[in-house]
């Protein structure tokens, strides 16, 4: 047996089937929900209770268990934004208040923040010019 | 009604986005950034608003709808000041974070 051919034989296959059903299905019961929260609340709180909940579900350790499972599910809401903000907040901790949290937090989700400011600048520019 | 269609709509934004996961090797950090992108360009074409209408809370759950608010914002209220409505999950997140990090410490 090759080398590549042990490799493969011991790495575990990842179902793709599966995990398209749970994302779809995990995603499909937040979006549900958050419906039900829209029209209760609207959709300011909607948002602000996904993100509490979000975080205080990473704080647990509970988060990475539930993307391990719902892949992403749970990871293209809003939740995943806050998880990602709270999950580095957490591993850098102990580095201190300003190069661990202040310079870290916004390790993952500063990538969401900047790309969409930037776009969305210049999609209004355009929109300026046109 | 909308409650389905809710399900409907965030379960297939969330299949795409596990589709582009399982087929490249774009990590979770660049299908976000992507999905955000792709939420500002529908907001410019002017679709994004028809799918909240439509969809109702799971068109506002998702990613995308955050950069639908980043463009929204540059175009209402001028693009230095874009932050407007998209300021609610920012500051949110971050002052959720730091609580959290200051309560919880690293799981083993």
């Amino acid at each position: 047996m090759s080398y590549q051919e042990l490799v493969k034989s011991v790495t575990p296959k990842e179902n793709k089937w599966k995990n398209l059903i749970v994302a779809f299905l995990s995603g499909g019961v937040i979006g549900a929900v958050s419906q039900v929260l829209v029209s209760a609340l609207g959709v300011e709180y909607m948002m602000v209770i996904w993100i509490v909940l979000a975080s205080i579900l990473t704080g647990m350790g509970v988060f990475d268990d539930m993307v391990d499972k719902f892949k992403m599910g749970v990871i293209i809401q809003t939740t995943g934004f806050a998880h990602s903000i709270t999950a580095s907040a957490i591993d850098y901790k102990s580095e201190g208040f300003v190069t661990g949290i202040g310079s870290n937090c916004f390790k993952l989700a500063g990538s969401v923040i900047i790309y969409g400011i930037i776009s969305a600048a210049v999609l209004a520019l355009v929109r300026g010019i046109l | 009604m909308l409650i389905i269609k809710s399900f409907i709509f965030t379960g297939v934004v969330c299949l795409i986005a596990q589709i582009i996961k399982d087929n490249t090797k774009l990590t979770s950090g660049h299908i976000t950034s992507l999905f955000t992108v792709a939420g500002a360009f529908l907001g410019f074409l002017g679709i994004y608003d028809k799918l909240i209408e439509t969809f109702g809370g799971g068109a506002s759950v998702v990613i995308m709808s955050f950069g639908n608010a980043l463009y929204k914002g540059a175009v209402e209220l001028g693009i230095l000041q874009m932050l407007g409505k998209a300021s609610v999950g920012i500051v949110t997140a971050v002052l959720m974070g730091f609580i959290i990090s200051l309560v919880f410490k690293v799981k083993d």
